[in-house]
C-alpha cells in the first residue's frame, strides 16, 4: 500500500466547502479516506460532498458554525454516528474580519478572531483527540499561516491567532504523542482562495508579494493539500509538533 | 538529493582539527560544490509547473543540541545547522530558475551511524521523544516523495524535522532534574 494511502480512514475537515479546505478534502478522498465536509451552510457542504462522491470517492456533509461549542459537539457526534470514528482532524476554518493597525482594532473584532481561530481549534481538539487515541492513533493538522511567523502592522490579531496554532500543535504533540496522536501545522503563504482574494486580486499587492517570493508566484490550494495528505498518512508517522511552511520560499527570502 | 554524511565524536579538548575539517568537507563543502555544478542541469529540466528539486538531508542536531548525553559531535551539529541555512540560500537564489531547495532534519533513526548511541542511550532517546520511539526507514521516504512530487512544488526553503517531536519537546528528563 502507498505510504500516502488513507484507505479506511475518516477525515473531518472544517471550512472545507472552498479554497484550501476543499482541496484537502478532495485529495484526502482520492487517497481513500471518507471525508466529512463542513462549513456553516448545509447546502454548500452537501454540494461539495456530492462533487466528491460523483468521482467515486467517499464524503458526507455536516454543517457547523465553529464559534458555538454545542455545534462543534454535534459535528463530532453526527460524524461518529454516521462513520463510527474519526482518524484525521483538519482544523482549517478561520476568519479575519479586520485589516489595519493593532492600535485600531475594535474589541469585538479582536475577541471574535481569538474565539474562532484559537478557541474553536482548542475545543475541537478536546472533543476529537480522545476518540482518535482510543482507536489506536491518528493525526491532527491545523492550518496556520506564515502570518504567525513575523511581525505585521496590518493583520496583527490574525497573526497572533496563527502563531497560537503553532503552539497548540507543539503542546498537543507532547501531550498526545504517547497515545500515537500526531499534531502538526501547515503555514501557507499567499494562496489563490476567496479568503485571501483582497490580497491577490489587487495587481499592486500581488506584484509586491510575489517579488519577494523566490518562486515569483502565489500558491494554489492543491499545493497545500499534498502536505496535509503527507501529515495525515503513514508517510508522516514520525512527524509531530511541527509547522510546515509552504510559501514558495517567501519567509526565508525576506 | 544530498544524503551522504559523516560524523566525528570526541570530547572538546581532544577534538582534532582533522576530524572537524573532514566532517565539514563531507556534510557541507561537498554539498555546496556538487549542487553548484549541477544547477545548469537542474535548470534545464525545470519549468514553472514542474520545478526541479534540491533536497538536503540535515539533522535535528542542527536545530537543537539534544539533551541525550553522549560523545559530543561539534562538527556534525555545526555542519548540519550550516546546511539548513545553505538550503535557504539556494532556495532564494534559484527560485527564479524554477528550482526549489528544502532540507529534512531527521531525529534518531536506526542506521550504522546510530548503532553505538542506541546501544548505550536508547531508553533516554525514547524518553525525550513524544512518540517514545526512534524512526523507521519509510518515515524518511515519505517526506522525500512528498518533496520530490507535484504535492511539494510550492514548498521552498524549508527545514522539515522528522523526529517524532523531539526537537519541540522540552524532554521528559528535563522536568525531573
Amino acid at each position: 500500500m502507498s505510504l500516502f494511502s488513507l484507505e479506511g480512514k475518516v477525515a473531518l475537515i472544517t471550512g472545507s466547502t472552498k479554497g484550501i479546505g476543499k482541496a484537502i478534502a478532495q485529495r484526502m478522498a482520492e487517497q481513500g479516506a471518507t471525508v466529512v465536509i463542513s462549513s456553516r451552510n448545509q447546502d454548500a457542504c452537501d454540494e461539495v460532498a456530492a462533487e466528491i462522491t460523483a468521482r467515486g470517492n467517499k464524503a458526507i456533509g455536516v454543517a457547523c458554525n465553529i464559534n458555538h461549542k454545542d455545534q462543534l459537539q454535534q459535528l463530532v457526534e453526527k460524524t461518529t454516528a454516521a462513520l463510527g470514528k474519526i482518524d484525521v482532524l483538519v482544523c482549517n476554518a478561520a476568519l479575519n474580519p479586520f485589516f489595519g493597525k493593532s492600535q485600531d482594532i475594535p474589541d469585538e473584532a479582536f475577541d471574535k478572531i481569538m474565539q474562532a481561530n484559537i478557541g474553536s481549534v482548542h475545543r475541537l481538539c478536546q472533543l476529537v483527540i480522545p476518540g482518535i487515541a482510543e482507536s489506536g492513533g491518528g493525526a491532527v493538522v491545523i492550518i496556520s499561516s506564515i502570518g504567525g511567523l513575523k511581525g505585521t502592522d496590518a493583520l496583527g490579531a490574525y497573526a497572533i491567532s496563527k502563531a497560537a496554532d503553532m503552539q497548540i500543535a507543539r503542546n498537543l504533540a507532547v501531550e498526545w504523542g504517547p497515545k500515537n496522536v500526531r499534531v502538526n501545522c501547515i503555514a501557507p503563504g499567499l494562496v489563490r482562495t476567496d479568503f485571501a482574494k483582497a490580497l491577490w486580486e489587487n495587481p499592486d499587492i500581488y506584484a509586491a508579494t510575489v517579488k519577494n517570493y523566490p518562486l515569483r508566484r502565489i500558491g494554489e490550494p492543491d499545493e497545500i493539500a499534498g502536505a496535509a495528505v503527507f501529515l495525515a498518512s503513514q508517510a508522516g508517522s514520525f512527524t509531530t509538533g511541527q509547522t510546515l511552511v509552504i510559501d514558495g520560499g517567501g519567509t526565508i527570502a525576506s | 538529493m544530498n544524503n551522504a554524511g559523516a560524523n566525528w565524536g570526541a570530547p572538546l579538548a581532544d577534538y582534532p582539527d582533522a576530524g572537524f575539517a573532514k566532517v565539514m568537507d563531507t556534510n557541507l563543502n561537498a554539498v555546496f560544490a556538487l549542487t553548484r555544478d549541477l544547477v545548469p542541469a537542474l535548470a534545464r529540466a525545470a519549468s514553472a509547473d514542474s520545478p526541479s528539486r534540491i533536497i538536503n538531508i540535515g539533522s535535528m542536531d542542527g536545530i537543537h543540541v539534544p539533551i541525550v548525553q553522549r560523545v559530543p559531535t561539534f562538527a556534525y551539529s555545526a555542519s548540519k545547522a550550516a546546511l539548513h541555512h545553505l538550503t535557504k540560500a539556494f532556495a532564494v537564489e534559484l527560485g527564479a530558475q524554477h528550482i526549489t531547495a528544502n532540507a529534512i532534519a531527521p531525529g534518531f533513526f536506526e542506521s550504522k551511524m546510530t548503532d553505538h548511541v542506541f546501544e548505550h542511550y536508547l531508553a533516554d532517546i525514547e524518553d525525550d521523544c513524544p512518540l517514545h520511539r526512534v524512526g523507521r526507514p519509510e518515515e524518511i521516504v515519505g517526506i522525500l516523495v512528498y518533496l520530490a512530487s507535484r504535492a511539494g512544488s510550492y514548498t521552498n526553503g524549508t527545514v522539515i524535522p522528522v523526529d517524532g517531536g523531539t526537537s519541540i519537546s522540552k524532554g521528559k528528563r528535563e522536568w525531573t532534574l
